[in-house]
């Protein structure tokens, strides 16, 4: 896995040194200063997740902008497949951000950096992100790096038992077909080693809850095509397509479309559905026929689907200054997941609805 | 693949990704006929907050990773 990644890497950082230093085709700009003060929650399958979230972002002269960003998620977790764990039923997990975003001749390079706390685990992470226009601002082309390097705990002991490493390369392409349409196309590699599950979830063997054993390797590939299309002067439609696989067998098909319709001057509607159906890990079991090397009963990576319909507003609410605009937006979905291999307590096929729901402020100047 | 093939394709894809930065290619959508796709609507600001979030809901519940596409466009276009 090292040479592997060590030989993957060297190409992503050459083709990113590349795509800096190339002559300029098209221009780019920097983001626009923001502050902005979020509320989020997620509540389904007994797990409610919610909290605030900050970001800043303020240039730096011409060509650099700053941008910091702080997350708290207070986790009340009685999800079926944690219950009667060690698992705590309740934790706080605080993330903190930094990154920049520099502009290198037409180009557009970000970098940043995460690190995140919770008291059984400690997340790292860096990434870099090159955009650069081609074609006379016909194309565009993203290549994206990002590592990770995951600490993991057992409460009651101060030392980690253990670590997860991650690593992620991403190449996307934005053409533009005509003066209404441009299309998106990804893909992207993924690799982790290490414990990439929870120290505390339980499998069921013939019956029997016994601790989960999974790989300590996983590699996925995943590829997405997208759309987005104006259809006229007041609404916007959009389509994308997302297949996944990966070493464990799992397989995932991500299909969303929505619509998005201006009001006035000041508000805009987007209605959206998603669709998800996803064929579960070769060695996830509800039950397990006998031991086997791995097994697992989280329910993640089980065989289900799911259709989650969204709403989301935002209005413009004010001018503080020529420069300045402050916009509120509201995001809610609805979702409903239907396991075909994940029973409940009784026995019965689990199934679960959840709601999402996001509301923001933001100036941006 | 062995080490010198290996430093050819290196070069070869810098050397390819450089000239198509300044490659002249006629295009048939010019910069000022694209006013309808620079429109919000059509492709909308990054949220990263939003964007983020979403993410670690995704991420949280389901086992699919990788090529996530934001809603129609946002932070995956490189703002």
């Amino acid at each position: 896995m090292a040479a592997a990644s060590s030989r993957y890497g060297g190409m992503a950082l050459l083709a990113l040194a590349a795509a800096v230093l190339a002559t300029p085709a098209a221009a780019t700009e920097l983001p626009a200063d923001r502050a902005e003060w979020m509320y989020h929650s997620y509540d389904g399958a007994g797990r409610r997740v919610d909290g605030p979230s900050t970001l800043l972002r303020m240039r730096i002269g011409e060509r650099v902008s700053f941008n910091g960003t702080y997350f708290v998620e207070d986790i009340r977790d009685g999800s079926p497949d944690l219950v009667g764990t060690a698992s705590p039923a309740r934790e706080k997990r605080r993330e903190e951000g930094v990154g920049f975003d520099i502009l290198a001749r037409d180009a557009l390079v970000s970098l940043a950096g995460a690190r995140s706390r919770e008291p059984d685990y400690a997340g790292n992470s860096f990434s870099v992100h090159v955009a650069q226009a081609v074609f006379g601002g016909m194309t565009t082309i993203r290549l994206g790096y990002a590592r990770g390097l995951d600490d993991v705990f057992r409460l009651g002991n101060p030392n980690p038992i253990d670590t997860a490493s991650r690593l992620r390369m991403r190449l996307g392409v934005t053409q533009v077909l005509s003066t209404r349409l441009e299309m998106t196309a990804d893909v992207e590699a993924l690799s982790d080693l290490g414990l990439l599950g929870s120290p505390y979830r339980l499998a069921r063997v013939l019956g029997t809850p016994e601790p989960e054993r999974l790989p300590r390797t996983r590699v996925g590939r995943a590829f997405a095509v997208g759309a987005t299309a104006s259809l006229g002067s007041t609404r916007a439609a959009y389509g994308s397509y997302r297949l996944a696989y990966d070493s464990w067998d799992l397989r995932a098909h991500t299909l969303e479309l929505g619509l998005r319709q201006r009001l006035g001057a000041r508000w805009s509607v987007e209605g959206g559905l998603r669709l998800y159906r996803q064929d579960g890990a070769s060695f996830y079991y509800d039950n397990a026929p006998a031991g086997t090397e791995h097994v697992s009963r989280n329910r993640q990576l089980a065989t289900f689907h799911s259709i989650a319909p969204a709403v989301r507003v935002n209005v413009l609410a004010g001018r503080p200054t020529a420069d300045s605009i402050i916009t509120v937006r509201g995001a809610w979905e609805r979702s409903r997941t239907d396991y075909d291999d994940f029973t409940d307590a009784a026995g019965r096929p689990y199934a679960f609805d959840a709601n999402l729901l996001q509301l923001s402020v933001a100036i941006t100047f | 693949m062995t080490r010198a093939t290996l430093r050819i394709a290196r070069v070869l894809t810098a050397g390819a990704l450089s000239a198509l930065a300044g490659c002249a290619v006629p295009t048939w959508v010019k910069p000022y006929e694209q006013e309808r796709l620079a429109d919000p609507l059509v492709r909308p600001l990054c949220e990263p907050l939003a964007e983020r979030h979403l993410a670690a809901v995704r991420q949280a519940t389901e086992g699919a990773r990788g090529a996530v596409v934001s809603a129609g466009g946002g932070c995956g276009r490189g703002q």
